[in-house]
């Protein structure tokens, strides 16, 4: 047997780009002076097929727009409708909802940073950060069977439940979990070469950040909260305690920080909703007609602010279904993120607005 | 919600503009016949700090509905409007969370959007053929951990053709 | 011979969610990827197995085609994922133009959606063998 070896990056996908880049240099032939940008690749009309299959149907169908935030659409799908047909969940649902977003946004948080160490070339901190995301993986099998689609959510509540062995089992898990990332963040934070080479490195100023509309951490990291959870609460969420991370350097650092931190949240979190978890139903039984009328929903996915709209014309089928996701707002931030940087810096500042090819193009 | 439902009732009736703001499954709804006053009333939203968040389009039997989300201060402020001629002045002029939202109107629904600054194809066209991609770097080889190198070629070859 | 097994990958519009696992696959020592001998490749010209994930939007049709036309005539075609295998929740779609047995003949499938790096290191172990029978034939 040979050596074997992994000559491909995460995002090396061989055929047809969802988005091209054209990088004009500057006259030093060493930084960026634009960048323009074609988008449009995996794009599946996915907007057009949720017209053609019921609500229920929907479910299954807004958990495949991407396997990185796959909780996030049945979840945001699900406010919608809950909205238009009048219902209120079970508290315990809300709290399981919760609980299944916090573990998706941990692992998804995990991996962006691991992608940084991978592009920085420290193998060895990431290996530790994908080792770290492999205790997630091993939650989210064991709760819920699947590694990445965990298929939490259904109209009316939630398809799972916890039972104290399961919950002991995920608190045993997120220590173990813990303690790695205080070491991640320490090193983080005391390695100078590693902060050396990505402080500075892809600034959105703040007023930047607040004009052209990011979400998510890239917003957080540039001083703006708009976090969904904190601003407009849904779930469980207004009964749960949280910081919001905030950073005002605006750069690769101040977001990789954010994940960072916000893992520690989401930790917290965790360990809030089970030990407030309420008794009681997890789902409620729910007629599969919807009726007239139009709703709008957001969450906080991990990449930031997902948004559905939703109008039913009291049939089976959505009469108009669309969603922005939080890649959406955040591609023309990349833009300012390049423009003066170093070329060499391209793929770490792509990195760090976590980019979700699949979620952007429907 | 109450207390914005106000405010936008007296920007409207500041403005002359007449519509009556609902509140509705978690979110304010209004809806308003003119397209130019919309131009004026998203110098009034944007006065009061709020982001676009996303922009729906429906093709109906006589035109377009476009529904406009706004984020003020964590309220969604839903602003619906009914096209019968194709057409929409832009409000990325005021709102830049809105650029992409519109390009994405006038491609796939074919709304001329006037004085967008940027009104360029935002997905890729059907006219936009193969060789472009050549001037373009995917952004596989964008991501990878090797880019420099490669990059660094296409930024001498591109070097080497001007300087010729 | 090289004993280096070449696997090139085509994404023909995944969620990402086959390719996170497929780097999941390789990056952790637990899933067992270092034991196959094998070594993922740029170069078209060079696959011994082709890794296909995505449901082949339309889009991605002529560049796949492309792609195929590049590949050497032996080879072990890997479906990986529900998508290239049959479109999964997006057959019907108006962008869809899988799945991948259409363009080009499929040797093994990994189901799932996402199929697990437990299965990704088989269904490619699975190839590797099917790749070493061929080599043999000759």
């Amino acid at each position: 047997m040979t050596e074997s070896k992994c000559i491909l990056g995460p995002f090396d996908v061989a055929l047809e780009e969802p988005v091209y880049f054209n990088i004009t240099p500057n006259v030093d032939g060493k930084t960026i002076q634009s960048v323009e940008m074609i988008n449009g690749f995996v794009h599946r009309g996915m907007e057009s097929i949720v017209l053609r299959r019921n609500f229920l149907q929907n479910l299954i169908i807004t958990e495949k727009v991407c396997g990185l935030c796959s909780n996030n659409h049945p979840f945001t799908y699900c406010m919608a409708v809950e909205k238009l047909a009048h219902i209120t969940l079970p508290r315990r649902a809300q709290y399981l909802r919760v609980i299944a977003d916090e573990t998706k946004r941990i692992a998804s948080h995990l991996f962006n940073v691991a992608m940084l160490a991978h592009l920085l070339k420290r193998h060895t901190l990431m290996g530790l950060l994908l080792e770290a995301r492999e205790h997630f993986q091993d939650i989210k099998e064991q709760i819920w069977g699947n590694r990445m689609d965990l298929s939490a959510n259904v109209i009316g509540g939630v398809k799972y439940d916890l039972s104290p062995e399961k919950i002991a089992f995920m608190k045993e898990k997120i220590a173990l979990t813990h303690k790695m990332v205080v070491e991640i963040v320490k090193l983080f934070e005391t390695d100078e070469s590693l902060k050396k080479r990505i402080q500075g490195v892809g600034v959105l100023p703040h007023e930047k950040a607040l004009s052209l509309g990011v979400v998510g951490p890239v917003a957080r990291a540039s001083g703006v909260n708009n976090d969904v959870r904190f601003c407009a609460p849904y779930a469980a969420y207004d009964a749960l305690s949280f910081n919001v991370i905030t950073r005002h350097e605006g750069d690769v650092y101040a977001r990789a920080m954010v994940r960072l931190y916000e893992i520690f949240e989401s930790m917290s979190l965790l360990e809030h909703a089970f030990d407030a978890l309420p008794e009681g139903e997890i789902a409620l039984h729910v007629k599969s007609v919807v009726p007239k009328g139009e709703a709008t929903s957001r969450s906080e996915a991990p990449r930031g602010e997902l948004m559905y709209y939703l109008k039913s014309n009291g049939t089976q089928k959505p009469e108009r279904m669309k969603w922005r996701v939080p890649s959406y707002m955040n591609w023309e931030a990349l833009k300012v993120m390049l423009k003066g940087n170093a070329i060499e810096d391209i793929a770490l500042i792509f990195n760090s607005i976590d980019p979700c090819i699949s979620c952007s193009e429907r | 919600m109450k207390h914005l439902q106000s405010n936008l009732t007296h920007l409207a009736n500041t403005l002359g503009i007449k519509t009556s703001f609902e509140i509705s499954n978690d979110a304010l709804w209004a809806s308003i016949e003119d397209t130019n006053a919309l131009l004026e009333f998203a110098k009034g939203l944007h006065a009061m700090h709020a982001r676009v968040c996303m922009i729906t389009c429906a093709r109906v039997e006589k035109g377009h509905d476009v529904v406009y989300h706004f984020d003020i201060k964590g309220v969604l402020f839903n602003l619906k409007l009914h096209l019968k001629t194709p057409k929409l002045p832009s409000i990325t002029p005021w709102f830049e969370s809105a650029n992409w939202a519109e390009r994405e109107l006038s491609e796939l629904y074919g709304i001329t959007l006037e004085n967008h600054p940027n009104p360029s194809k935002l997905f890729i066209d059907e006219s936009i053929k193969e060789a472009i991609y050549g001037a373009y770097v995917p952004l596989s080889s964008a991501m990878n951990g090797e880019v420099s190198s490669h990059l660094w070629e296409k930024v001498k070859m591109a070097q080497g053709e001007c300087h010729d | 011979m090289s004993d280096t097994i070449y696997v090139y990958r085509i994404n023909t519009g995944s969620c990402n969610g086959c390719d996170v696992e497929i780097l999941a696959s390789v990056l952790i020592p637990k899933f067992g990827f270092d034991t196959l001998g094998c070594t993922y490749t740029n170069d078209p010209t060079l696959a011994n197995i082709v890794l296909v994930t995505g449901s082949i939007t339309a889009r991605s049709k002529p560049y796949l085609e492309k792609i195929l036309t590049q590949l050497p005539q032996k080879k072990v075609v890997v479906a990986l994922g529900i998508c290239p295998i049959s479109g999964g929740v997006f057959r019907d779609s108006y962008a869809i133009t899988g799945p991948l047995d259409r363009f080009v003949t499929v040797d093994v499938n990994i189901a799932g959606c996402p199929p697990s790096p437990k299965e990704i290191a088989q269904g490619v172990a699975q190839a590797c063998s099917l790749w070493r029978e061929k080599c043999y034939e000759n």
